[in-house]
């Protein structure tokens, strides 16, 4: 019993309330009479533990964005994507889910995908002010909080994976995905001059989600 | 009172003996009810009390180099000249060799496989150093995709490239046998070799919803030269360099599946978005005309797979 308890029955003597104080915590403990750190190491495998009793993963798939898609481009050389003359100023929500189940602790969110976004008018002669690429903006939103936010690729062609972590309470909290687009400049074009096809600017697509929520 | 089912719980005035204590010990270890809220609070376990694999199967993780490793990029890959044609052989597509460079390098589950189950989440991401080269301007022949007009300050028409050409890697798994000779595509993932009919010309791509694993390296970049109110002299086409392309790709299986060996592919031509394919669906197509005289060159990275539990 003396190898079991954190405090050991004493007779003939008075009650401390410290004495008290320790006796009722190992009562309290996972099981009667043993402190949660006196359990056997390995005591549950995944075969033992209830399912999402100590995490769990919710995973997503976006096969390409829907927030413009522009039919007014060529056919033959365009994606029905973001165009600068269908431009979207600020946040576009790409992607959202619930995260059911979540029973409160640490969560950490995973974002990948491919994006092509046109560097053709990143150099103009009116640009005169931060000459910067064009790039995609990414962030991601867990509860109404900012969980991870970056300037994305700046390419023809390229992917991206944005993580973040954060604390949450329990509850089922949505997780956002938003994108964005560098707005136009003052000299851009928006449209092949013979055809009026509008230019391809942007898109997202192959995206892919996943969050594991630790629950202790 | 946590307790486990079919256990007495302790009352008032009990006593404790070691035995006691020793069957609740057998209880927890060797339960065949699934420990829960019920009978054991989580905030009850500490983390020793934890199988260390719970949340990575395992051996569910898995890293291994790929492409020749020389920081100093001059031990390449090479792959020139890129096919002239991809349709001409179905499914055809040029594994990432391993850092010895002779064998294609695979992260390798072993002769049993891996078996993912409905629980399972498979994560798998990857980098490469890639690099293009090319010679002549291919990307302003005649009828290559990707070209619009605009106006010169004169005024004149000219006509310059977007240049949004790209090689597409993507992942190939064998789930077949040990024997690591059945790749296939991973699930959801085109080959890049349907047949469409573009206008005035047959190509060959793949639909973009169909490329969860797919990554594109940039055949080469182009910009405006000049631009003022939307009129310019010209276009400037300029290579993008060495540079890392990365690749990810999550798996949650629908049914059981076991997977012998994952490997990093790519399709050894260029592509270019289209949307003439089939039912206007947003697409990655073969150009034949600016695809010839360019060169790809790949060199070290890493491949890694890693077996998750949901929960």
């Amino acid at each position: 019993m003396k190898t079991w308890k954190t405090s050991e029955p004493i007779t003939g003597t008075a009650v401390l309330p410290g004495g008290m104080d320790q006796e009722l915590s190992s009562l309290r403990s996972s099981f009667q009479g043993l402190d949660r750190t006196q359990l056997p190491a390995d005591s549950f495998t995944e075969l033992t533990f209830k399912q999402y009793a100590k995490h769990r993963i919710w995973s997503s798939g976006l096969a390409e964005q829907t927030n413009v898609t522009d039919t007014g481009v060529s056919s033959l050389s365009s994606w029905r994507a973001f165009t600068g003359a269908n431009s979207v100023v600020g946040w576009m929500i790409a992607q959202q889910l619930t995260l059911v189940g979540h029973k409160g602790g640490n969560i950490m969110v995973n974002w990948s995908g491919n994006v092509l976004v046109s560097q053709f008018f990143a150099l103009t002669v009116n640009s005169t002010f931060a000459r910067n690429p064009n790039h995609i903006g990414l962030k991601i939103v867990v509860g109404g909080v900012v969980v991870a936010e970056r300037i994305g690729p700046c390419s023809p062609h390229d992917t991206f994976q944005l993580t973040g972590t954060t604390f949450l309470p329990a509850g089922d909290p949505q997780a956002i995905l938003y994108w964005s687009v560098t707005p136009n400049g003052p000299d851009d074009a928006f449209q092949d001059v013979t055809t009026n096809a509008n230019l391809l600017r942007a898109h997202l697509y192959a995206s892919k989600f996943f969050a594991i929520g630790r629950f202790r | 009172m946590s307790r486990l089912p079919g256990r007495t719980p302790l009352s008032e005035l009990n006593s404790l003996s070691n035995a006691d204590l020793n069957t609740r010990f057998t209880d927890f270890a060797s339960a065949t009810v699934a420990i829960d809220a019920d009978n054991m609070r989580d905030g009850a376990c500490d983390l020793p009390q934890y199988d260390a694999q719970q949340i990575v199967r395992p051996n569910g993780a898995q890293t291994v180099t790929i492409g020749p490793p020389d920081w100093n990029l001059v031990s390449n890959v090479v792959t020139t000249p890129l096919i002239a044609a991809p349709s001409a052989a179905p499914n055809y597509s040029v594994p990432v060799i391993d850092p010895t460079g002779t064998n294609p390098s695979i992260i390798d589950f072993g002769a049993s496989g891996f078996t993912l189950t409905l629980v399972d989440l498979l994560r798998v991401s990857w980098a490469l150093k890639v690099n293009s080269t090319w010679t002549g301007t291919p990307y302003d022949t005649a009828g290559a995709l990707g070209q619009f007009d605009v106006v010169t300050p004169i005024p004149t028409t000219i006509t310059v490239t977007d240049a949004f050409h790209g090689i597409p890697f993507y992942l190939e798994w064998d789930v077949t046998s040990n024997a690591k000779v059945n790749w296939v595509a991973v699930p959801g993932q085109t080959v890049f070799n349907d047949v469409f009919n573009i206008p005035t010309r047959g190509a060959v791509g793949g639909p973009i919803d169909e490329c969860p694993a797919t990554s594109v390296q940039p055949a080469w970049v182009s910009r405006g030269v000049n631009v003022d109110d939307g009129r310019m002299d010209d276009d400037a086409v300029y290579a993008r360099g060495w540079r890392t392309l990365r690749g990810s790709w999550i798996y949650s299986p629908p049914l059981g599946v076991t997977v012998y060996g994952i490997r990093v592919v790519f399709k050894p031509a260029l592509y270019h978005p289209c949307n003439a394919l089939v039912s206007l669906k947003n697409c990655l197509a073969y150009d034949d005309i600016a695809g010839v005289n360019h060169t790809a060159y790949h060199q070290s990275g890493f491949l890694t797979a890693i077996v998750q539990r949901l929960g």
